[in-house]
């Protein structure tokens, strides 16, 4: 075979494909790749039938673990907008979806990349990084979805680039963003009255990724079960986290739908206190199944364990 | 590039930047696009709603910026880390306040401009960059730039043959196996990182055991382009090409302590060039469909050494397809060809101890690989399994010199000149399956047939040499146990025919991977 003729033959398959590409491109729709469930259903709730939205994980999925499978590279060829989490949060495989997916849109910097970790403040920022620490982010706590309030300022930065991207659309995406603001902020009024008794509850967390919500309900994180994060505690570390349980009086543990259930189980027999298996994320269980009934189902869960 | 959905974009832009300037005649000029009154006003109206939502944020940031001042001033600040962060998060809100957003999206210039003021803001710590000077705004994949790993590799290996001893069935292509005892295997530093807004560099230094001596060796050291349109990519340097699966995969990520032998037989290891490589990714939204090649020098096996020479003597083209079966599954296949050529430059191997053996001619080697991957719910924490195959099939064209003390068969010695054609094959298949968080156990099977290689000898002639006709096969558990992603120990049995018949290698490895620095990020 001569590799020079197939190289002729491939660049005419290329020639061709482009003016495909070219024409493909005339469309209303602007393409969204979300890493996690939480910023694709945002970006719904803001882009309505002018965004078309791919959601990169599931809640059952480790958002840290995520490899860059073909499927993913493939969705970010053609993204418009990457709405990512930052923090590090995808930092294990989004860049070799900036790097290989030969998309520029989706460059850090860009206006099709978007971190909505920027326009929150982080919580547990580490006054020093080791490894031996586990899986810690030098930024702060990547896991900014779990408090409702944090939905203001990246849902106007969203609807920002949005109009940045798709500027014919500017008047809807305003439109959007202000009955989603006003319903929003009706809804985080409605949730804090409501979570009342939980104020100052003490809690033990399996993987320290609640940050955000002990600080919207007040709850008091008294530890967590994961002796580094990201790591399976060993049943030793456990019976001492066990022991402190006499003293700090934990009344339930919490953990996400996508973690594994051994740890908060064995404590949870042994210490007599109930486990609260979170959502996490929109799609953590059957209620959770839009932004709204993440946290109704989230805030359900935690009184019903009182 | 530019077609009516841009030329649209653009007037409405226009019009709205006409608008804000007042001025009516142009106006009127401009209205012959079908523009009407009350899209104006409409316009209008949304710059002005948008004015006031900037000015309230501003003004509610410069509020909360002023707090924060204070309880900044409140805490005794503590070391590098923190103080680096926290202005970090304080900025982080700021969003471009240019008044024209609108019409911004008009010119991809101005875009940029104001998106890169809106990126930039997050990095505004105490010292503000040089680059934010020239209004260049540095992509950064990854957390710091350069980013720097190393990488340790070691083993302790018990074998029942001589790991130098010569294989049987192929022309020996220079592959080291792993020596017996204790042995150090690459220890790679690695340093990454963007280089500007369009490219990005990589540099792999590998130091490694090479009989008693350590030697230091350039693995990889390449650019790559970042911002090229339509999923075109060019790479140049010298780096692991592209073709099959486990080829451009480092030590460390291997899933066996070492390469399946259509690897170690038709390669020399892995095929690595000086070169360039091109490639493209389709547009295609639910398949993964990647074309590309590769020029290279030529200077390893399959190729002689092709050092100072005008003309590449290796040529790749690849084809990768993938994609997901439900949310549990996906998959990756590639087809490759390799063409190299020794060109007059002899391609020198031994025979034995004794002879030599020196090809010149046309290798082409044509591969074929899948991998499938599944984890319950995609979620590949707990448990997860891998399934992946490669077949191997080589030609070689040409003519080889024995030089011996002895002649072979009616051939003089040196035997000059004769023609050697052959056509060799392998496989090998591989599971990996994670049954518990951080143990992992394995299988592979390897399978090579060595094909005619008699060199126009009669039957047997051969016998005894690298070229006495042979089929190697190879059997591999493992074992392996992960403390974390940056730490891993591994247990390996192997029962290994390569060294020829009645000469069965039993083999054991214990291998250690530590990893420091950058968190590497992972290829499918």
């Amino acid at each position: 075979m001569n590799i020079f003729k197939a190289c002729r033959v491939f660049g005419l398959a290329i020639g061709a494909l482009l003016l495909l590409l070219a024409a493909a491109r005339v469309q209303a729709q602007v393409n969204v790749f979300a890493t996690v469930p939480e910023w694709g259903a945002l970006a719904e709730e803001l882009g309505g039938d002018k965004v078309k939205v791919y959601v990169a994980t599931n809640a059952l999925q480790d958002p840290h673990r995520v490899q860059a499978r073909p499927s993913l590279l493939a969705r970010a060829r053609g993204a418009q907008l990457l709405i990512a989490t930052g923090a590090e949060l995808e930092i294990g495989w989004l860049p070799i979806l900036q790097r290989d997916a030969g998309n520029p849109n989706i460059l850090p910097g860009q206006p099709g990349m978007f971190e909505a970790a920027q326009y929150v403040q982080l919580l547990g920022v580490p006054a020093s990084v080791d490894r031996s620490m586990g899986d810690v982010h030098a930024a702060g706590n990547p896991h900014i979805q779990t408090d409702p309030r944090n939905f203001l300022p990246i849902a106007r930065a969203l609807t920002e680039r949005l109009m940045l991207l798709d500027s014919s659309n500017g008047t809807f995406y305003q439109d959007r963003l202000r009955s989603f603001l006003s319903r929003w902020q009706a809804s985080i009024d409605r949730w804090g009255a409501a979570a009342k008794p939980l104020q100052g509850v003490n809690i033990w967390v399996q993987h320290d990724g609640f940050t955000y919500l002990n600080a919207w309900l007040g709850l008091t994180q008294v530890g967590a079960l994961e002796s580094s994060p990201g790591m399976d505690p060993s049943v030793a570390h456990l019976s001492t986290v066990l022991q402190r349980q006499g003293q700090l009086q934990g009344r339930m543990i919490l953990t996400a739908a996508y973690m594994s259930d051994a740890p908060s189980k064995w404590f949870s027999e042994r210490a007599k206190v109930p486990v609260v298996v979170l959502p996490f994320t929109v799609g953590g269980n059957k209620e959770a199944a839009t932004l709204d009934t993440f946290f109704e189902n989230t805030l359900m869960r935690l009184l019903q364990a009182l | 590039m530019f077609n009516l959905h841009y030329a649209a974009r653009a007037c409405v832009a226009l019009v709205s930047v006409v608008t804000f300037a007042l001025t009516a005649p142009v106006c009127a000029q401009v209205a012959s696009a079908p523009v009407t009154a009350a899209d104006l006003a409409k316009l209008q109206e949304s710059i002005q709603a948008m004015r006031q939502l900037y000015e309230t944020r501003i003004n509610a940031l410069e509020q909360k910026i002023n707090t924060l001042q204070q309880q900044n001033a409140q805490f005794a600040r503590p070391p590098a880390a923190t103080t680096a962060t926290v202005p970090l998060a304080v900025a982080a809100p700021v969003v471009a306040p240019t008044p024209n957003v609108a019409a911004s999206g008009a010119a991809a210039s101005v875009a940029s401009a104001s998106v890169g003021a809106q990126t930039a803001a997050p990095d505004l710590g105490p010292n503000p960059p040089s680059s934010l000077g020239r209004g260049i705004v540095l992509p950064k994949i990854g957390p710091i730039t350069p980013e720097i790993s190393l990488i340790l590799d070691g083993k302790y290996s018990a074998q029942s043959q001589n790991p130098e001893s010569v294989g049987r069935g192929f022309i020996p292509s220079g592959t080291k196996n792993i020596p017996r005892g204790f042995s150090l295997g690459e220890t790679e530093l690695a340093l990454a990182g963007t280089v500007d807004n369009l490219f990005r560099a990589e540099a792999r230094l590998v130091l490694s055991q090479n009989g008693q001596d350590f030697s230091a060796a350039m693995e990889e050291v390449f650019f790559e382009t970042l911002g090229m349109p339509a999923g075109l990519k060019i790479k140049g340097g010298k780096f692991f090409s592209n073709v099959g699966y486990l080829n451009n995969k480092h030590p460390h990520e291997w899933d066996f302590v070492d390469l399946p032998l259509v690897y170690q037989a038709f390669f020399g290891g892995q095929l690595n060039n000086a070169g360039a490589q091109f490639s493209w990714v389709a547009p295609i939204d639910t398949l993964y469909l990647k074309l590309g090649g590769e020029v290279g020098q030529g200077m390893s096996y399959p190729n002689g050494n092709n050092y100072n020479e005008n003309k590449p003597r290796l040529g790749t083209v690849f084809a990768k397809l993938g994609g997901d079966i439900g949310i549990e599954s996906s998959w990756l296949g590639g087809l490759s060809y390799v063409t190299a050529s020794t060109g007059d430059r002899p391609r020198l191997s031994a025979l034995n101890e004794t002879d030599t053996f020196d090809f010149t001619g046309s290798t082409n080697v044509l591969i074929a690989d899948f991998v499938y991957k599944w984890a319950p719910n995609g979620n590949a924490n707990r448990q997860n399994f891998k399934l992946q195959g490669e077949a191997f099939w080589n030609t070689q064209k040409g003519s080889a010199t024995i030089t011996s003390p002895s002649a072979y068969g009616s051939c003089a010695t040196p035997c000059l000149g004769n023609a050697y054609t052959n056509t060799q094959s392998g496989f090998y298949v591989q599971a990996i399956y994670q049954f518990m968080p951080n143990w992992r156990l394995g299988y592979r099977f390897d399978q090579l047939y060595g094909g005619n290689s008699a060199y126009g000898f009669s039957a047997g002639t051969l016998t005894g040499t690298a070229l006495e006709s042979y089929n190697p096969m190879r059997n591999t558990v493992m074992l392996d146990w992960a403390n974390s992603e940056y730490s891993m120990f591994r247990l390996q049995l192997a029962q290994d025919t390569t060294y020829g018949p009645g000469k069965t290698n039993n083999q054991l490895f214990l291998q250690y991977v530590m990893s420091l620095g950058a968190h590497g990020a992972h290829r499918f």
